[in-house]
Order: C-alpha cells, then structure tokens, then sequence
C-alpha cells in the first residue's frame, strides 16, 4: 500500500511538470492578490491587506486541488488507465490517495504567492502576528484538502460532467465558507450553511494570525479542520469503494 | 479574396449553429443555470460582499458592476480554449481547407461564448445589485445592452487574436485565456479604478479591449445617459481588433500551410 501510495505521488509529480495548463490557478492567484490589494488600497484600507493573502491563497489552493483532482480522473478514463487500475492488487482509493496528497501540498504554494505580492503591493503594512499557528493551520488545511478530493473523485468517477463540477463549486464554496469576506457579512439566513463547508474554519484562523491579539479558539478550530479531514476521507473512502464495485458490475469505467 | 456578404452569412451562419450545439454538449439548462450561472453570481456577491466590508456604497456599486463584467468575461474568453479543441478534435484541417476564409469561420465557431458571456453579465446586473439595495433601472440596463455587446464582442476578438497565436501551442491555452483575461481586467476600470494605477499604465490601458466599453456601460447604469464617445472609441477598436485576429488567423494558415504543422490531433 505504501508502495502505490508514492508510486501515485512521484506520477502525479511527473504529470503536473508535463503539463503546464495544470499551474493555472498557481499561476492567478498573485494577480488575485494584486486586484484584491488594489481594491483595499484604493479604499483606503491597508489595515486589512491581510485579506488579500488568506482570500486569494486559499481560492488558489482549492481551485488547484479541485481542477487537478477532476483532471486526474478525466485523463486516467479518456487514456484507458481506469480499467488496469481496478484490475491491480492495490485499491484504487490509495492511488487517488497518493496523488491528492501532492496536489493538495503544492496547492499550498499559493499563500507564498499571494503573500508575496501582497507584501509588494501594499508595503509592510501585512504583519504575520501568529506564524506557528499558520504553519499549524495550513498543515491542517492540507490534510482537509486532500480530505476533500476523496469524495470529490469517487463523484466524479460515476458520472461525465466533470467540467460542470469543476467549473461550479469553487465560487457558492468561497462565498459560504467566508474565504475573501468573513461570513459575519452574509445574511442572516445564509450563515448556517457555512458550518457544513470545511473551508470556514481555515479562513476564519488564518485571518486570524494576521491579527495581534491572541487566536481566540485556535485548538478548537484545528481540531474542527482535522475533524473535517477525516470525515471527508472517510466517506471518500467509503464512496469510491461503491463507486468501483458499481462500475465494475456496469462495465462503465470507460465512460468517455 | 472578397467574400461575397451573402457567403459571409452563410458561414458564420453554419458556424454559429455548429457553435451552439457545442454549448448544449456541455451544458443542458440545467446544469447552466444551475451551475454554471449560479457560479457567475456568487462570484459577484462576493465582490458585493468585499465592498460592503472595505468601503462604502459606491464602491460597492463599483465592485458588483465590474465583477458581473467579470463573469460575462470568463465565458468571452473560452474562445481561446474552444479553437484549440479543434485541433484536439482533429476538424482543425477541415477547417482551414474548407473554401471559406478560416476567420470567418473560427469567429462563428466561438460566437456561443459571446451570447453565454453577455446573457450572463446581464443577468448578473438584473439580479446582484437588488440583492445589496443598489438601485438600477431595468430602463439603465437596457440602454447598456449595447454598450456590453461592444464590449464583450471587442474582448472576443482579442480572444481570436490569442486563439490563432495559441493553436501552435494548444497546450497552454487555459495559461493564455485566463492570464490575459486577468490583466487586462485589472488595468481597464474594471474591480479598481483606473486613476489608482501610474499615468502610463492609464495611457496604455485606452487601446486596451475593455476601458471605454467598461466606463460607458457605468454610466449608462448610474442613470447618466449614454456615453456617446466612450462608445464610438470601443466600436473604433472593436474594428481594430477584428482586423488584428483576422490578420492572424490569416497568418497561422499560411504558416501553417507551408511548415505541414497543421496537424489532426494534439
């Protein structure tokens, strides 16, 4: 198992570099972060430039995870890898496994570049006050999001419309999770649906490290995200395990 | 060549249908509005959402205007990507060997992205502001229907121009569409004023697709009137422009014609 498991790594590695069209959201987020940090400059609020790390860093890492993970599959159904993969003595789930993981750890560059260029931008108003704590939460994060590909691939696997799925969750999950705004802004009525999206707690801490008071409920924000992980593992692991044996009893591995 | 008008219909005609069958190979009204659409305006209410926390009311008018043009635009520029399925598909040959001029043909191929991206932003425009109390007549969106079809039509032939640069390198065509998409959105007035970047960066941002269009279309909706010069200035570079991927077009056939580069797959 833990053969498959960097076995599936290094090819995920190996892939991202022979495809220079995977990059994209890496490749936006510091010019996300610039519009965003022009939009707070030329309203007069440096104070918050912050926003324009945590907001863009974060839309770029779930966008990477949720285009290469999609794309992953897509590719492995349209070359025939599906079919070879179900037949090996490794379970599929762990491949999928392997693969999120370093999409989901490259993913994370995106805060890098968005701090950098928020940093240019705005001068040295942006101070990280909580530097440990946004290690700590960004490892958490990345365990979230390779949480998150698992349930999001064994979908994926049972039906064709990959593009609409990757085209449509980044932007409800961003507005619902409070990813660029806090969700305090959302109305009343739209607040509850931000606790079932794993994102909320991540940018809620990680905005939070940017402030000079002490991160209030910082254990237990941690302990929510890993919580989520797992969850999301979990029914990932128990949906691909549907997923597969339905597709090997229908024949439809090979849906494209 | 000349190209009879009634030909010219004819195949953009053929084209544009073609164009739309892609569309509902992709999406069912479902899944458009559903997902797709749905997408586009949380994309807005965030914005509106990010100006009601930094700034005040007109700001936030500025940002849910500038971020459905936004929206509108992320389909606009899907030209560049759906040119270069072509030559995933293998019809990349067919078409540049077929009688009609290539541009003629690769501008109606695409034009699905254009009606997706207008009716999008409009929609945006009719619903978003309502939502956060911005007032904005249906008289005011009405007069800057044409102002977005300038707009949108003179970003969709610098698209074309991007297209016919990027067949050579299909593989970096999500790369180009949305790196260009992005920039050019940043220096127009889009999401931020164009009087916060440098004079020259002002200067150069005048030939660039979007600027008059973009400042025409907000003062059509803030119930100002319609701008006639602002307009005159995007038709005027929406010729520039179509002139410009013409040419190109024009030039990676005839390249392509005596290198053998145009191949039937990726």
């Amino acid at each position: 198992m833990r053969r498959a498991f960097a076995a599936a790594a290094r090819l995920q590695f190996l892939e991202l570099r022979s495809r220079p069209d995977s990059w994209l959201p890496l490749v936006t987020a510091p010019i996300a972060s610039l519009t965003v940090s022009a939009i707070l400059l030329a309203a007069e609020r440096p104070d918050i430039a912050h926003i324009a790390i945590v907001g863009p860093g974060l839309m770029a890492a779930l966008q990477f995870t949720l285009f290469e993970g999609a794309e992953v599959l897509s590719q492995d159904r349209v070359r025939g890898v599906l079919e070879p993969l179900a037949a090996t003595p490794s379970a599929p789930v762990t491949v999928v496994a392997g693969r999120a993981s370093v999409i989901a750890l490259l993913s994370l560059l995106a805060f890098a570049e968005s701090a950098a260029v928020t940093i240019l931008v705005t001068g040295l108003n942006t101070e990280l006050h909580h530097p440990v704590m946004m290690v700590v939460v960004l490892a958490a994060t990345f365990t979230a999001l390779v949480g998150f590909t698992m349930p999001l691939t064994a979908v994926l696997m049972m039906r064709r419309g990959v593009r609409v799925i990757q085209n449509t969750l980044p932007w409800p999950l961003f507005l619902l999770g409070g990813i660029l705004v806090p969700t305090t802004f959302l109305p009343d009525w739209l607040q509850p649906l931000s606790g079932a999206i794993f994102l909320t707690p991540v940018a809620s801490l990680l905005r939070a490290t940017f402030e000079p008071a002490p991160v209030e409920g910082a254990v237990g924000g941690i302990l929510l995200i890993l919580a989520w992980a797992v969850l999301l593992a979990l029914v990932g692991l128990r949906m691909h395990r549907r997923a597969m044996a339905q597709l090997r009893t229908d024949g439809g591995l090979a849906l494209e | 060549m000349r190209y009879s008008l009634s030909a010219t219909v004819r195949v953009v005609g053929w084209s544009s249908l073609n164009a739309l069958m892609d569309l509902r190979a992709v999406y069912s009204w479902r899944t458009w509005t559903l997902g797709w659409l749905a997408r586009c305006l949380t994309q807005v209410a965030a914005f509106g959402l990010l100006g009601a926390m930094v700034a005040d009311g007109a700001t936030q008018a500025y940002l849910v205007v500038g971020t459905a043009i936004v929206a509108g635009l992320a389909s606009v520029s899907l030209v560049v990507q759906s040119t270069a399925w072509e030559r995933q598909a293998g019809t990349l040959p067919f078409l540049v060997v077929s009688g009609a001029p290539p541009f003629l043909v690769f501008a109606g191929r695409g034009l699905q992205w254009l009606v997706d991206g207008t009716v999008v932003c409009l929609l945006a425009l009719m619903t978003i502001p309502a939502l956060f109390g911005l007032g904005t007549t249906v008289a005011a969106i009405a007069q800057a229907v044409p102002l977005i079809l300038v707009t949108y039509a003179t970003m969709y032939a610098f698209s074309l121009i991007l297209a016919a640069a990027i067949l050579g390198i299909p593989g970096a065509r999500n790369l180009a569409s949305n790196v260009s998409t992005a920039f050019i959105a940043l220096f127009c007035g889009v999401q931020v004023t164009l009087t916060f970047w440098p004079a020259w960066l002002q200067q150069i941002a005048q030939l660039l697709p979007l600027t008059h269009g973009v400042s025409a279309i907000r003062t059509s909706l803030s119930g100002r009137g319609f701008d006639w010069v602002q307009f005159l200035a995007q038709c005027a570079l929406l010729g520039f422009y179509f002139s410009l991927a013409s040419a190109a077009f024009t030039l990676f056939v005839r390249r392509g014609r005596r290198r053998g580069s145009i191949e039937f797959g990726e």
